[in-house]
């Protein structure tokens, strides 16, 4: 048995947001969605301020809320724990945003070649050497392949408009045996990834060897990401330096 | 005639809902096919179990006289 | 009635006539309707983006925005008309049953534009009605939504409708006159027998008997789309479902009202047809609906007064006194003045039709603003996560489109008022040219 889960150690993480710059590479998600986000926490009065860091991928949970008030079955839950979306399954309902405590879920308001950034001018044709004429926009070929037992188009973003998305845990590069792109990036190694199941793997190990705690534990949705160290956010704390990026 | 077929309607209906309701979502297994239906379609039975519900009330008052019924 | 003689009469309730008034409402409603459909159109074209909504957390807006609070509204609306009518049925209360059309019509119309309140929600509707067909699970309340309300509740109502006015276009067939093809095809073949007429009567009380609990159960399914969720604020709870339909009966009754005053109005020369004592009956039972949704109103006052420190306390004060405190406050007013003015005319014993349509119109406002309350701050305020807060504010295409499907529904009974008797005829008096009992 695969049971997939995911450790983040917030005595490492130093708030960089790599992981969610990672995120938007691999799955080319349009402007203003972040399937990976780090919040960045204020408590306190100037001069006595303290900050905070909180990565929140999509929690995974086994009890997904998501999953349950689905109305077409295009949210699934698979036996390896990877909570994920059919991008041809999909309504648009937009149900299971509402349903999700975490608020990792992003509906794609437009067409997603039009949400893409536009810091570069893709047109411009003096990019070609640099880019081989892939862009615009860059699009990973693994994200429109299907993926898993199930074969089902799930991984990556910007599928379609009026279709939801969500992080995947980097289904297309787990079923490759690869690390999700957030956990490949991390310069301080805060975020662990693999199989739970396997008590080698070194997120066991490192489960094994810390104190964890779960975001959200009082809605019993039992996500599959587990927090070291820190503390779960308190109502005391005001969220700062939020992505200027809107949809 | 017309009591027959009003009432065979309500009852085919109601199994049609039944069959329809249970196969739209197995329950209680936990693997990758439980967020889909039994089968393909299986809600289109649940509906076409209401439909025939309710057609026992239009053949009902719809049906056209016959001599056996006058009697009533 | 049989006779195979043809009778020169002219059709009742001016059906049939269209007067220039009639055109002049048509031809606005229409222009309502194409500038919905076109902005309906752009926001297809271009994308939900063009709507006010976002994504709740990190894009801080809200993912079901106007249309799903007017999906609530629509389908809360069709609550009364039919329960009224059925009501009107099994106890045979002839004081209702001149309305009792229009109460079926008013079910009828506002499920429609509820129902296609919710594909234009849709991020994908013609996929959507397709999976629905394919895949819709009983776990999710939209099941109760698709299947029971806009299948099951929809279907009963026309088909109720259908059935009820059978009777009566038999006798419109029998009128010579551009619209008798039309009523030949309603009657099917109705000669109105004595056995034919005990069967009509014996399926129509059993149908108003099955249509009241499935439209209760039906329509509880649409509080329970917000009352199941633990993942949001003020929405976990067992009185969603109650709440709901408490405060549809009010807003449908509300409606019922103002569109009896409106028939009336439109009958003239006819308006004996509807005698004052509806209003009194109509009166009455908004009277007690509106109790009801104001005692469920100050309950959850209180209940958000004593909530505790967390994120239920951050929606409680966005209500009470934040960015929602004009509406919380207007609409609690509105349902209090409504309420104050049923009140005055029941204890004067004298009801008003004036009077009732103000009521009606405070109480409907105040439903629709009570809907929106439900559905936008619990997803701008007091997320679980310690999110920033969010905001919403329609655009003009939400706007646009919503009025469009307003216009719709206007479109809808305007029409069938000109082809159809609005009033059942077996409810006129015996000295007139009908002289079908009840």
């Amino acid at each position: 048995m695969t049971k997939y889960a995911m450790a983040v150690d917030l005595d490492r993480c130093q708030g960089c947001r790599g992981c969610m710059t990672a995120c938007k590479v691999e799955n080319n998600t349009v402007e203003g969605n972040f399937w990976m986000y780090v919040f960045r926490f204020e408590q306190g009065t100037y001069p006595d301020t303290e900050m905070s860091f909180l990565p929140r991928p999509c929690q995974h949970c086994d009890n997904a809320p998501c999953v349950k008030v689905c109305p077409v079955g295009a949210r699934f839950h698979r036996d390896d724990g990877i909570v994920l979306t059919d991008a041809d399954r999909c309504i648009g309902c937009r149900y299971c945003e509402l349903a999700c405590p975490y608020g990792v879920n992003y509906f794609n308001w437009q067409k997603p070649e039009n949400a893409q950034y536009t810091i570069v001018d893709w047109q411009d044709d003096s990019l070609d050497p640099v880019t081989g004429g892939l862009v615009p926009p860059y699009k990973n070929p693994d994200l429109d392949q299907l993926w898993g037992e199930e074969q089902r188009r799930t991984a990556g973003g910007g599928h379609d408009k009026g279709v939801m998305e969500k992080c995947t845990f980097c289904v297309h590069r787990v079923e490759k045996g690869l690390d999700p792109a957030c956990v490949e990036t991390c310069p301080t190694d805060a975020l662990v990834f693999g199989n739970v199941d396997d008590p080698d793997s070194p997120v066991s190990q490192y489960l094994r060897e810390h104190q964890t705690w779960q975001l959200l534990d009082e809605a019993g949705t039992r996500p599959s990401v587990f927090y070291i160290g820190g503390s779960p956010p308190s109502r005391e704390v005001t969220e700062i330096e939020r992505p200027k990026a809107t949809v | 005639m017309r009591r027959i077929l009003t009432v065979l309607l309500i009852v085919v209906g109601l199994g049609l809902m039944v069959v329809g309701y249970v196969s739209s979502a197995p329950w209680g297994t936990s693997s990758i096919t439980d967020a889909d239906p039994a089968f393909t379609g299986a809600p289109s039975v649940f509906l076409i179990g209401i439909v025939t519900v309710l057609a026992a009330a239009l053949v009902y008052e719809l049906l056209p006289a016959r001599d056996d019924d006058r009697v009533e | 009635m049989v006779s195979d003689t043809k009778v020169k009469r002219s059709l009742p309730q001016g059906v049939g006539q269209f007067t220039p008034k009639w055109m002049l409402f048509t031809v606005v409603a229409v222009i309502v309707l194409i500038a919905g459909i076109a902005a309906y159109l752009y926001e297809a074209s271009q994308g939900m983006i063009v709507t006010g909504m976002a994504n709740t957390g990190t894009q801080g807006g809200v993912t079901w925005g106007l249309y799903v609070v007017m999906v609530e509204y629509f389908i809360g609306v069709s609550l009364a008309g039919i329960v009224l009518a059925s009501f009107a049925k099994v106890f045979r209360v002839k004081a209702l049953r001149p309305i009792s059309r229009l109460a079926v019509l008013l079910t009828v119309c506002s499920l429609l534009v509820g129902v296609l309140a919710i594909l234009i929600d849709l991020g994908k509707p013609i996929r959507g009605i397709i999976n629905m067909l394919l895949y819709v699970r009983p776990q999710s309340p939209f099941f109760g939504t698709f299947m029971l309300v806009a299948v099951g509740v929809l279907l009963t109502s026309l088909l109720y409708l259908y059935l009820d006015g059978r009777r009566d276009a038999a006798y419109l067939a029998d009128i010579d006159s551009g619209l008798r093809w039309y009523h030949r095809l309603w009657a099917m073949g109705y000669k109105d027998t004595a056995t034919e007429r005990l069967r009509h009567r014996r399926t129509m009380f059993w149908l108003s008997i099955f249509v009241v609990p499935l439209v209760i159960i039906a329509l509880s399914t649409e509080g329970l789309v917000f009352g199941i969720q633990v993942g949001r604020p003020g929405w976990f709870g067992s009185l969603q479902g109650p709440d709901f339909l408490v405060l549809a009966a009010a807003s449908g009754l509300a409606n019922l009202i103002v569109l009896t005053a409106i028939v009336r109005k439109v009958l003239r020369d006819d308006y004996i047809l509807i005698e004052h004592t509806v209003f009194n009956w109509m009166g009455g039972l908004l009277l007690a609906a509106t109790a009801a949704a104001l005692y469920f109103q100050i309950v959850e006052l209180f209940t958000l007064l004593y909530a505790t420190p967390g994120n239920e306390r951050q929606l409680a004060d966005a209500l009470l006194r934040g960015p929602y405190a004009w509406i919380f406050w207007l609409q609690l007013a509105l349902l209090t003045f409504g309420l104050v003015l049923l009140i005055l005319q029941g204890v004067r014993r004298r009801w008003s039709v004036g009077v009732s349509v103000v009521a009606s119109v405070a109480i409907s406002t105040s439903a629709v603003a009570e809907r929106y309350l439900t559905v936008i701050p619990s997803q701008t305020h007091g997320m679980m996560l310690p999110y920033a807060p969010g905001s919403y504010f329609p655009t003009w295409v939400e706007f646009t489109v919503v009025a469009g499907l307003f216009a719709l529904g206007a479109l809808l009974i305007g029409l069938f008022i000109k082809v159809f008797p609005i009033v059942p005829l077996n409810g006129m008096k015996a000295d007139q040219e009908v002289l079908v009992d009840a």
